[in-house]
């Protein structure tokens, strides 16, 4: 083999070699952090960003000052439809039925035994941090079927009432209800029959095994013999669809 | 003289990190593999120095183009389903071992030729004080 040791008095060559080896950090340090952020796209964009994403969906003050007016409204008309119907029976008859079309459609505040779901992020969860570790949106979706499948008469997560137009979704690291942005640890109340909801919800095979698969601490399942879910606060006025004024038959 | 390129590397990656050089999105992969293109002819450049047939505008077109094939051809490759990224990873990475190791046997000679220059100075300079020593006494008996 030839010494080079001989010529390498010869040093020409360090400085392209140095620059151009500068240029090479760069484009490592460029595809290194790429490559840690492949995962999600939403995690590419810069913190300020992710900011301006998960915020601009709704502005959360004015969204609450708005909720509270909503709730003291519908309170109000509630107790205005009770001073009417003290007049006669007709309009009390009538005033009962309204009652149950609103606890039914979720417009008031609900009352009775049930089972409180608690949903966690996997607390240990492995280095490589697999999707299983966390909770989605679809897992909250899951659960919710699941509560109003095993007999739920009403059911809140994270002091969000569901209704019949209701949607969960992903929103990056948090889940929209209803376009609310909710986070973990996630806690579901459902009023119904305590015992019906329970087993039905634990038993073998059903979603909650799914979820506990990774670790059980990440869903709990307590029975409550007491527990209030909120009213709903989002709009209810119908836009596009009207009662047919001619039912078909 | 190694050390001079790894120090710039080091500076490369500074300056992204405060230039904050991380918005490439999907095209990481791409980038990824062009950076393999650049290794290998940083330490292509490096050996050739080692053997003394460095030549400047060999090495910067070699690094400007085979990142640039590296980068084609993972698009390429990407376009028409099939991981051709794989290929140039590769074929790269081969060459990188090729490289690395050539650099470490000049460096491994170097080493190993100051050594024994060492010892030749060590053992000349020895000899040097026996003549000397022997010198000095031979003219003190002169004296006596």
């Amino acid at each position: 083999m030839v010494n080079p040791f001989v010529k390498i008095h010869n040093t020409k060559w360090v400085l392209p070699v140095s620059l151009l080896s500068t240029v090479l950090g760069v484009m490592f340090y460029a595809a290194w952090l790429t490559k840690e952020n492949q995962n999600s796209i939403y995690r590419t964009l810069s913190p300020g960003e992710q900011r301006t994403y998960s915020e601009s969906v709704i502005d959360l003050v004015k969204y609450q000052d708005l909720q509270s007016e909503v709730d003291s409204l519908r309170k109000k008309a509630t107790s205005l439809e009770k001073a009417l119907s003290n007049n006669t029976n007709g309009e009390s008859a009538l005033n009962d039925q309204l009652q149950d079309a609103k606890a039914f459609a979720g417009l008031t505040e609900l009352e009775g035994p049930g089972i409180k779901v608690t949903l966690r992020d996997n607390p240990k969860s492995s280095v490589i941090g697999g999707n299983d570790d966390l909770i989605h949106d679809v897992d909250i979706l899951s659960v919710a079927n699941e509560l109003f499948a095993c007999g739920a008469e009403g059911i809140s997560i994270n002091g969000q009432r569901l209704v019949s137009t209701s949607s969960i979704r992903c929103a990056g690291p948090t889940i929209l209800v209803d376009g609310v942005k909710v986070a973990v640890p996630f806690v579901i109340l459902a009023i119904g029959k305590q015992d019906v909801l329970y087993g039905g919800f634990t038993t073998t095979g059903s979603i909650m095994s799914n979820i506990a698969n990774s670790n059980p601490a990440m869903i709990q399942v307590t029975k409550e013999s007491k527990i209030r879910v909120p009213a709903y606060l989002g709009a209810t006025s119908l836009k596009s669809a009207e009662v047919p004024k001619v039912s078909t038959k | 003289m190694i050390l001079i390129p790894i120090l710039f590397f080091a500076i490369g990656i500074a300056i992204a990190n405060a230039l904050h050089l991380h918005a490439f999105g999907i095209s990481a992969r791409y980038i990824a593999v062009a950076c393999l293109a650049g290794l290998d002819t940083v330490l292509g450049g490096i050996r050739s120095g080692y053997e003394g047939k460095f030549q400047n505008d060999v090495f910067v077109t070699g690094f400007v183009t085979n990142t640039v094939i590296a980068f084609a051809i993972a698009i390429l490759g990407y376009k028409i389903g099939i991981d051709l990224f794989v290929v140039v990873a590769l074929v790269m990475g081969m060459r990188i071992f090729n490289n690395l190791s050539l650099i470490r046997r000049y460096l491994l000679q170097g080493y190993l030729d100051m050594i024994s220059r060492f010892k030749r100075q060590k053992q000349e300079a020895d000899a040097q004080k026996e003549s000397s020593q022997s010198g000095a006494l031979s003219t003190a008996e002169g004296v006596e």
